[in-house]
């Protein structure tokens, strides 16, 4: 198995359910592959495994939380490239501390600071799937609060457009940002109806239907 | 190519380069004989350019360069429908184009009148066969505003048929497909008689338009659709919406430095599908997106104008 095709199994398993249950067959599932490949697998998918762990209101299984420690010590910044892996960075170093585990927050490289949002709607389109590791329901930071708020007319424009193009993973990224800032109603129904339109392409697609899983918490 | 920061600077390059293209090729909109295969199908060129004339005599109120030019095309236009008798014959022969009546209104109220037209139009809209023809929503709309306009009976009742249109739904702004575009556009432009009566879109769907206006604009404008790009800029002038962002330097790059403004592949293939002369297929593959962008461009001089 590839690191790929391991990130994907990875994303499978946690969209599968979404519950407890799904981080303990994610634990069997690391446990059961060669060390360095589920080390680098942990660390690929920290971002989503944690943001998991926050929104089904758990701590991680002991084996998933020595393969995140061990992860983190291996490689303290994210393997993403540019914004991406500034964002990832940034969000499991405060998605660590959300979830109990401050010890290891620490020994996450999150020194680099991010770009702050585009000026123009259309940037929104690289910038908000980008950085939307930092748009987690239920946990509102600065960014998100202040994008959501002050922009969300933007935001739906930008996924809308995302939509439109076909490029539905973005779509369902920069829908985070609406779910978690927003308080316009029409564009919280925007969101809601473009999830109703994206489910119909999950299938197949483990890092669409992650997203969706995490779009849903929000807007229920 | 000049770059021109100013959107209004824009917009009159624009529209006096579109406009110049489409002087210097009056001929292009000839009608053939009535026995020509083609004729049919050449009465919308023509009809487009008598509207396009209409709209620009709309804007010489504060653009008063175009009153000669709207003059000129809507003289032409009248000429080639002689006086009307072309539009009388053509609903006579074929009633399904009683849409020439949306055509006429303007051409009317430049004092082109055919009491002939008028009279046919009156008599075949009391025909059942009439009523029951079938057309989309925003034509009905089309359809029953132009009667009104002349002040004929309609079978068609404008504000059901506005009510059936794409707009009116306020569908998920994502699904706007190339047919809802030009629906939606359309719509627009009837029930405002081109922004003449801004008020007549209900304030919950001219919401709906300036909040996905912009969507609809980038998204068109990166395929390279500037005819439902121009088209959304004559939509926004019709709503008194401002641009959001680049348009008219986007539409002024996109445009030829003749003034042709290139339509999408494939979008004027209906018209003489046979027709290799490259003058004449470059005109019918063209001439619709260069019409509607001088219009937009026009509009939207006139609005910065009168702001």
């Amino acid at each position: 198995m590839s690191v790929p095709e391991a990130r994907i199994a990875v994303l499978a398993t946690l969209s599968a359910t979404f519950d407890e249950a799904c981080l303990e067959r994610l634990e069997r599932m690391l446990l059961s592959w060669a060390p360095p490949l589920a080390i680098v697998a942990a660390r690929a998918t920290l971002p989503e495994i944690l943001t998991t762990c926050l929104l089904v209101r758990t701590s991680p299984p002991d084996g998933v939380t020595s393969h995140v420690e061990q992860a983190i010590q291996a490689f303290p910044r994210s393997p993403l490239d540019g914004l991406s892996g500034v964002a990832a960075d940034l969000a499991c170093a405060l998605l660590l501390k959300r979830i109990g585990l401050s010890a290891l927050a620490g020994s996450v490289d999150a020194s680099r600071v991010p770009e702050n949002p585009p000026a123009a709607w259309t940037e929104l389109l690289e910038w908000g799937p980008a950085m939307s590791v930092l748009a987690v329901p239920g946990y509102s930071t600065q960014v998100a609060a202040e994008l959501g708020a002050d922009r969300d007319t933007d935001l739906a424009r930008a996924a809308c457009l995302a939509a439109m193009r076909g490029r539905l993973l973005a779509c369902a990224r920069i829908l985070r940002w609406i779910v978690v800032g927003s308080r316009n109603a029409s564009h919280l129904q925007v969101a809601t109806e473009l999830c109703q339109f994206l489910h119909a392409w999950k299938y197949g697609q483990p890092r669409l239907a992650f997203e969706l899983r995490v779009l849903e918490a929000g807007l229920a | 190519m000049t770059h021109h920061a100013c959107p209004r600077d824009s917009y009159e390059l624009i529209a006096r380069r579109a406009l110049s293209w489409t002087l210097e090729r009056c001929d292009e909109f000839r009608l053939p004989s009535p026995d020509d295969p083609r004729f049919a199908m050449l009465l919308k060129p023509l009809g487009e350019l008598a509207l396009t004339a209409s709209v620009l005599r709309q804007c010489a109120d504060a653009v008063p360069e175009m009153a000669a030019p709207a003059e000129r095309l809507l003289r032409h236009c009248w000429s080639e429908f002689r006086e009307g008798e072309v539009l009388a014959e053509t609903v006579r022969d074929e009633p399904a184009l009683l849409v020439l009546v949306a055509i006429y209104v303007p051409l009317r109220e430049a004092g082109l009148r055919s009491q002939r037209f008028e009279r046919t139009v009156r008599a075949l809209v009391r025909m059942r066969g009439i009523s029951r023809l079938e057309f989309p929503a925003w034509r009905e709309l089309e359809l029953a505003l132009a009667l009104a306009a002349l002040d004929i009976d309609s079978p068609w009742d404008a504000e059901a048929a506005y009510a059936r249109t794409w707009l009116a739904g306020r569908p998920e702004p994502w699904l706007l497909c190339t047919s809802a575009a030009y629906s939606v556009t359309h719509t627009v432009f009837y029930r405002t008689a081109f922004g003449a009566v801004r008020s007549a879109i209900p304030k919950v769907d001219l919401q709906y338009l300036v909040t996905w206006l912009p969507l609809w604009f980038e998204h068109y404008a990166s395929a390279g659709d500037f005819d439902i790009a121009s088209e959304i800029i004559t939509l926004a002038r019709c709503i008194g919406a401002t641009d959001l962002g680049d348009w008219s330097a986007r539409l002024r790059t996109h445009q030829r430095e003749d003034g042709m403004v290139p339509g999408p592949a494939g979008r004027g293939g209906g018209l003489e599908p046979a027709c290799i002369d490259p003058r004449r297929r470059t005109f019918l593959d063209n001439y619709h997106t260069t019409l509607v962008a001088l219009m937009a461009a026009a509009m939207s001089v006139r609005s910065m104008l009168i702001r």
